[in-house]
């Protein structure tokens, strides 16, 4: 059954790595509920409540506070893979990167979500491109197996210019069609994309393998030198009628998680309910 | 062998009625075998992508297809006519003849690109043999804020689908026609009785968004040759 007939609609979530500095994980909950959102993520190793130490049975506890709270964990997101990234040459930095790539998926499995986020592939003057996609080729079939046995997707997130990887919808489509694991797919950042391609024709072309969405506006003439590109929907350069009207295209019903990497200077709280109310129009599509 | 003397072998073999051309597309030999018919209007075909495109959806249906030149004589069950701009009402004419039996015929609006008095014959042509009056083209990314509008055109039959646009719209009065396919208020396809049999006019192209890969196309047209 399609949207418009009355079928599955997009929800809406946000990080936990936004919750203000200071709060405890229950405040961080009663806030994203108050806001308004039915979700959400979790950042393994962002966190304090939430690393790669945390007991099986601490995430159990965790899940049981996100439901009590009336709310569902949308996927499992981690931000150590910069640090350890799995496409690394130094064996044991590379194997920690798939450690927390398997600790992503056994705590999503606990959790509840069918999806994690893993920054694969990190390209730099010392790693060059194609080490590197041999690399997170090699880890992610190793690893399908398992996520697969979880019933949880791999989302690899694009992050572009950051990590300099799968640069465009073709390459990104390339290779998870070399990849050929139905359990890895793209986390598609709509905001992430900066200025070398638009949004819409990412969605379009990789339509069926997108696992989750990540929602934040850039701003595309801004040079990387001084302050962050990112900024709230609606005050950037994407084309959010056209963003909306793909997600149409494709029937992508699932989650859009915010990650407003830019974060109000004051009144942080404020944010949650903006940002809600702005995913609000993009689901509904009012724009 | 390559892709235009290839197509001149096809051509004159649905001419003589030759059989087992060393021709890698799988087209049907004998005349009328194909369940669908491309016309291939050569110079008048004014975007080369859209008839590779309309080929090349075929081939992954697995529908047997044949390309043809010239529709003199044509009968045939299912026509599709590539981003056509033919300014020769009789041309015009053996293509709706093709219908006298009945039949489904698919035309693709080949006015995208053409210049003002160009364009004006094609208008003049497509009201005179087929009854479609077509409104001035709507260039869809000049002047405007791209962040004002989407991309796609809303087709609704034979299902429902999102497909881009091709720059420049080609509008079609739908008074009297089925509408089919519309970009906001504008129809952009419609379906209406040619004959004895049925025309669908395309008046945004469709066919270099099948040679591009888009999903959402390839599955429209699957359902449009399952439905004719």
């Amino acid at each position: 059954m399609s949207r418009a007939e009355g079928g599955e609609t997009m929800k809406k979530s946000i990080g936990d790595n936004e919750i203000p500095k200071g709060w405890s994980f229950e405040q961080g909950l009663e806030l994203v509920k108050k806001a308004g959102y039915e979700g959400i993520e979790l950042w393994l190793g962002d966190v304090p409540w939430f690393q790669m130490t945390t007991t099986d049975a601490q995430v159990l506890d965790l899940r049981r506070k996100v439901e009590n709270a009336g709310l569902v964990v949308s996927n499992v997101s981690s931000g150590l893979h910069w640090k350890y990234p799995i496409s690394a040459r130094d064996p044991p930095i590379r194997e920690e990167g798939i450690r927390i790539l398997e600790r992503e998926i056994e705590t999503a499995h606990l959790l509840g979500p069918d999806a994690i986020l893993v920054v694969a592939g990190l390209v730099t003057e010392e790693v060059p491109y194609n080490e590197v996609y041999n690399r997170c080729l090699e880890v992610l079939k190793s690893v399908a197996p398992k996520a697969a046995q979880a019933g949880v997707k791999i989302g690899c997130e694009n992050n572009n210019s950051e990590n300099k990887f799968l640069l465009s919808p073709r390459e990104f489509l390339g290779f998870l069609k070399e990849l050929n694991e139905p359990s890895v797919g793209i986390h598609l950042d709509v905001g992430n994309i900066h200025d070398t391609g638009f949004a819409e024709q990412w969605i379009e072309m990789l339509g069926p393998y997108i696992t989750r969405i990540h929602v934040k506006d850039v701003m595309k003439k801004r040079g990387r030198c001084c302050d962050s590109v990112y900024t709230n929907i609606f005050l950037g350069d994407n084309n959010w009628k056209a963003i909306r009207a793909a997600l149409d295209k494709v029937g992508y019903d699932g989650w859009l998680v915010a990650e407003m990497e830019r974060r109000y200077g004051a009144a942080h709280d404020q944010q949650f309910y903006d940002t809600a109310a702005a995913l609000d129009r993009v689901i509904s599509n009012r724009l | 062998m390559g892709l235009a003397a290839g197509s001149a072998a096809m051509g004159l073999a649905g001419r003589l009625g030759a059989t087992d051309l060393a021709w890698p597309f799988a087209a049907r030999d004998a005349e009328g075998g194909a369940e669908i018919t491309v016309l291939d209007c050569g110079k008048a075909c004014t975007i080369s992508e859209s008839l590779a495109g309309y080929e090349s959806a075929l081939r992954a249906c697995g529908v047997p297809h044949r390309r043809v030149f010239d529709a003199t004589g044509l009968t045939a069950k299912k026509l599709i006519v590539p981003a056509a701009h033919l300014s020769d009402c009789r041309a015009l004419q053996r293509i709706k003849k093709s219908l006298a039996r009945g039949g489904m015929l698919l035309f693709e609006s080949g006015a995208t690109f053409l210049e003002a008095r160009e364009f004006e014959i094609h208008q003049r042509l497509m009201e005179s043999e087929f009854g479609i009056r077509l409104g001035a083209p709507w260039q869809l990314w000049e002047g405007g804020n791209s962040a004002r509008q989407t991309p796609y055109i809303n087709y609704e039959w034979p299902a429902a689908a999102k497909i881009r646009d091709f720059s420049r719209l080609i509008p079609v009065d739908c008074e009297g026609v089925e509408s089919i396919a519309s970009f906001e208020d504008l129809t952009l396809a419609v379906k209406r009785p040619a004959g004895r049999g049925t025309m669908v006019f395309l008046g945004s192209p469709l066919g270099p968004h099948l040679l591009a890969g888009d999903r959402e196309a390839e599955s429209w047209f699957k359902q449009f040759c399952s439905s004719c």
